[in-house]
C-alpha cells in the first residue's frame, strides 16, 4: 500500500478524468461528422476569425514596443556610458597615470557584478509566507499551498464557516481593487470587506503583507480573524 | 529573432486555423447543450476560442484527449457563465455545511478504477469541476486559470478549495479511501 499525496493524487484524478473525458469527447465528435449534420457557421467563422486577428494584431504591436524598447536601450546604454566616461574625461594627470596602472580594475568590476546575477534570479524563487500570528481557537490550518507569490492557507472552522486566506507581498496595486468592498476598520487599521455574492471576503495589508481571505458565511470570522493579525 | 516569431506565429495560425475547424461543431453543441439558444451558443464559443488562443501553449497536440477535454472545460464554463449573466442570477455552489476535514493525505488510496474516478469528478458540478481540472491536469496557476475563466483569481481560489473538500468528502463517502494512519 502506498501513501500518496493529497495534491498528487488530485493530479492524478485529475489527469485520469481529461484524458477520459478526451476520449468521449473524441466519440461525440466521431458521431458528430458522422451524423453529417454539421452546420455551416459563417458568421462565427466571421467573429472568430475577426477577433483572432485583433489579437494577433495586438500581440504584434506589444512585441514591435518591446523590440523597440530593446533596440533603444542597447544604442542608450553604450552612450551613456560614453556620456559618464565623457564627464570623467579629464581626470588630473596623477588620476590618469593611477588609471593605466590599473586597466584590469574595470573590467573585474563587471565580471563580479555579472556573475552575482544567477545568484540574484535564484532567489527569486517565490518564498512561502509562514503565518506570524496566532490563529483564533476556532480555526486551524487544514492545508496549504503555493501557487507563484501567493501562500494559501485552507483554515478549518470549529463552526463550520471555513476560510480561504491568500497572503503575498504587497509590492504593486495591481489587482487590489477595493471597487464593492466597504471599509472596516479593525484594531484601528483600515480592512476592506464584502459580504455579498458567493463568498464573504475580508482584505488589508500588513507590514507590506496583503491578505485576502473569504469564507462562506460570516464575515465576521474573517473580521475575527482579522483581529488576530492586526 | 523576428524570424523565429514569424514561425512561432505561423505555427499557432496554424494550430488555432486546425482547432477551430475540427472542434467548432463539437463547440457548439457544448454551448449549446447549456444555452439552448443558437445565438447565445456563438458568443460562447467565439469567446472560448479567444480564450483558447490565448492558452494555445497549453495545447501540445490539438488531436489528443488531454487538449479536446481542456478546450470543451473552457466552452463549457463560458457558456455557464453566459447563462448566470442572462438569468441573472449568480450561480449556486452546493456546498454542505460540513466540517472542512481534508485529510486525504492521511488516508491510504486503493481500488480507485479510472471509472470510479470519473464517475466521482463528474458529481462535482462544471464550475467547480473545471477549475480543479486545469488546476490538477493542465497546471495552470490561479492567474492563469482566472483569465481563462474570466472569473477572479480569489474566485478561482474559492472555488478550488470547495472542489478539493467536495471531492475528499466524496472519496471517503464512497469508501475509495479506508484507513487513517
Amino acid at each position: 500500500m502506498k501513501n500518496i499525496d493529497r495534491e498528487e493524487l488530485f493530479r492524478q484524478m485529475a489527469s485520469q478524468y481529461v484524458d477520459q473525458y478526451g476520449q468521449e469527447l473524441k466519440r461525440e465528435l466521431a458521431e458528430l461528422e458522422q451524423s453529417k449534420i454539421l452546420h455551416a457557421t459563417p458568421s462565427l467563422d466571421r467573429r472568430v476569425r475577426q477577433t483572432i486577428a485583433a489579437q494577433r494584431r495586438k500581440r504584434y504591436t506589444r512585441l514591435a514596443g518591446l523590440l523597440a524598447a530593446c533596440i533603444l536601450l542597447f544604442l542608450l546604454v553604450p552612450n551613456m556610458g560614453t556620456f559618464i566616461g565623457s564627464d570623467t574625461a579629464a581626470p588630473s594627470t596623477a588620476e590618469a597615470e593611477a588609471e593605466s596602472s590599473a586597466p584590469a580594475e574595470v573590467p573585474q568590476q563587471e565580471d563580479s557584478a555579472a556573475s552575482t546575477g544567477p545568484e540574484h534570479s535564484a532567489e527569486q524563487e517565490f518564498e512561502v509566507i509562514p503565518l506570524s500570528f496566532e490563529l483564533p481557537p476556532n480555526l486551524s490550518v487544514a492545508g496549504f499551498e503555493q501557487d507563484n507569490e501567493k501562500s494559501i492557507y485552507y483554515l478549518s472552522d470549529t463552526r463550520l464557516d471555513d476560510v480561504v486566506m491568500t497572503m503575498e507581498k504587497a509590492v504593486s496595486q495591481e489587482d487590489y481593487s477595493k471597487e464593492g468592498l466597504v471599509e472596516i476598520s479593525i484594531n484601528q487599521h483600515k480592512t476592506y470587506g464584502r459580504t455579498e455574492g458567493e463568498y464573504s471576503l475580508l482584505t488589508f495589508e500588513k507590514e507590506e503583507i496583503r491578505y485576502v481571505m473569504t469564507c462562506k458565511h460570516d464575515i465576521n470570522t474573517l473580521v475575527s480573524l482579522g483581529g488576530y493579525i492586526l | 529573432m523576428i524570424i523565429l516569431l514569424t514561425f512561432a506565429s505561423e505555427s499557432d495560425r496554424d494550430k488555432f486555423e486546425y482547432i477551430y475547424s475540427k472542434y467548432k461543431n463539437l463547440m457548439l453543441q457544448k454551448a449549446y447543450g447549456v444555452l439552448r439558444d443558437y445565438m447565445l451558443a456563438e458568443d460562447a464559443v467565439s469567446e472560448a476560442y479567444l480564450r483558447i488562443y490565448k492558452n494555445l501553449h497549453k495545447i501540445d497536440d490539438p488531436t489528443s484527449n488531454k487538449s479536446i477535454a481542456f478546450m470543451v472545460t473552457i466552452v463549457k464554463n463560458t457558456s455557464l457563465t453566459i447563462l448566470d449573466r442572462e438569468s441573472k442570477k449568480a450561480t449556486e455552489l452546493y456546498d454542505e455545511a460540513q466540517p472542512d476535514t481534508f485529510d486525504l493525505e492521511q488516508h491510504i488510496l486503493s481500488e480507485l478504477s479510472s471509472e470510479n474516478i470519473y464517475a466521482v469528478l463528474n458529481t462535482i458540478n462544471e464550475e467547480l469541476r473545471s477549475v480543479f481540472l486545469l488546476k490538477f491536469a493542465y497546471d495552470m496557476s490561479h492567474r492563469e486559470i482566472g483569465k481563462a475563466l474570466g472569473i477572479s483569481e480569489n474566485n478561482v481560489t474559492v472555488r478550488l478549495h470547495r472542489a478539493k473538500k467536495k471531492l475528499s468528502e466524496m472519496l471517503a463517502k464512497e469508501g475509495y479511501v479506508r484507513e487513517k494512519y
